[in-house]
């Protein structure tokens, strides 16, 4: 089914749209999700609560690519996942080792009242620095980080060899720290 | 942790960034064609491309011989290079050549740009490399020059000239470890020109 016809569903309230989105996006969700979780139960509450965070928000939401809105709630709420479950010790998850990496980018303090206005600050300095760089690195990066796919299969569809896209991840991630202290972000 | 901070921004990029990235992922191209067709053009760009670089690159390269009198040799890639290849008297023979432009100098070497490639396939036209002069590297001063011992500078090939390069291998001790094809070691720089001049005088 179409896009649009599942988000008319939602916005309907039909229940037949949560059916349709497992259907459509089902094993796209639960892929991003165990990328995170290396767990078969933890994906599936992740992808489940992903559809109920998806009919409590269309409406008023009503995302122009349904698939990476989906993406997102998924990505967000395996995290939580995750943070929960493993406060004090780290799992073999890519998560847990892409933690590693971005340690290079970034070392700002948690917390705060004003973490969300400086999340989303520090997200749209990401993108400015993503749309400077070439799409191979650009999508290299976020093939790894954001949707934390194995670094194997993040170079084959990225169409490189796997140690070519070790070094470009290391020479982005060292790009991104210096344009986030050039930005004035706090590392 | 610091860097739940950085996935937390990561969650918020712009749609179209992820977008990009969701079709490479699902493997879906951007426009379909006959892959019989890709295939025929791939085959004729690739032929038309190796005729132009043997005749233009290669064989004037394979015709030289270096300031220490090592043989230029053609190598698929650097990996050649660290498996200790040797020629009959034993000395290393050494693997690929780029053509590159300088973009910056630093100490005992430079950065710069794949400009051309000369007989490798390890990089691509436009890879950002990080060069480091080998203890006996050699350079051409200019067109007619012969080879001088020693490291060149940025008056010889100020940033933003386009030079041959000759490569030794990777460095195993570079500061930036982790980027090992990303640094490798020069073992002689001429200006671009020589790369398909004739065989010159060598001291």
């Amino acid at each position: 089914m179409e896009d649009e016809k599942i988000l008319s569903l939602y916005w309907q309230r039909d229940e037949s749209a949560i059916q349709e989105t497992k259907d459509k996006y089902g094993p796209y969700l639960y892929k991003i999700a165990y990328n995170i979780l290396c767990s078969l139960q933890d994906s599936e509450e992740s992808v489940n609560d992903t559809y109920l965070a998806a009919w409590d928000s269309m409406p008023p939401h009503r995302p122009n690519v349904l698939s990476t809105y989906l993406g997102k709630l998924t990505r967000r709420i395996s995290i939580d996942i995750f943070r929960r479950k493993n406060r004090d010790k780290r799992q073999a998850s890519e998560y847990a080792l892409s933690l590693d990496e971005l340690a290079d980018c970034i070392s700002a303090r948690d917390g705060g009242p004003e973490q969300v206005l400086e999340a989303q600050l520090l997200a749209d300095a990401i993108g400015d620095f993503l749309r400077s760089i070439s799409e191979d690195a650009r999508n290299l990066f976020i093939g790894r980080y954001y949707f934390l796919d194995p670094l194997k299969e993040t170079a084959r569809y990225c169409g490189m060899s796997e140690s070519k896209a070790k070094s470009m991840l290391f020479r982005t991630r060292c790009s991104l720290r210096a344009y986030l202290e050039k930005e004035g972000f706090d590392l | 942790m610091r860097q739940n901070k950085l996935h937390d921004a990561l969650g918020l990029l712009d749609d179209d960034l992820i977008e990009a990235v969701e079709k490479l992922r699902s493997g879906a191209p951007k426009k379909r064609v006959s892959m019989y067709w890709i295939s025929a053009a791939a085959c004729l760009c690739i032929a038309a491309v190796v005729l132009f670089a043997a005749e233009k690159f290669v064989q004037p390269l394979l015709d030289r011989q270096s300031a220490d009198g090592l043989k230029y040799e053609g190598y698929d890639n650097v990996a050649s290079v660290e498996s200790g290849n040797t020629d009959e008297s034993g000395e290393a023979v050494f693997s690929l050549s780029l053509l590159l432009k300088i973009t910056s100098w630093r100490e005992n070497g430079f950065t710069g740009t794949v400009a051309g490639i000369l007989d490798t396939e390890s990089y691509t036209v436009g890879t950002e490399l990080t060069v480091l002069f080998s203890e006996d590297v050699s350079y051409y001063p200019g067109e007619e020059s012969s080879a001088k011992e020693g490291a060149p500078t940025s008056k010889d090939f100020p940033v933003g000239t386009t030079v041959w390069v000759q490569f030794h291998g990777v460095s195993e001790n570079a500061p930036e470890a982790g980027t090992e094809e990303s640094i490798l070691v020069a073992k002689s720089i001429g200006p671009a020109s020589l790369a398909s001049a004739p065989a010159d005088t060598t001291e």
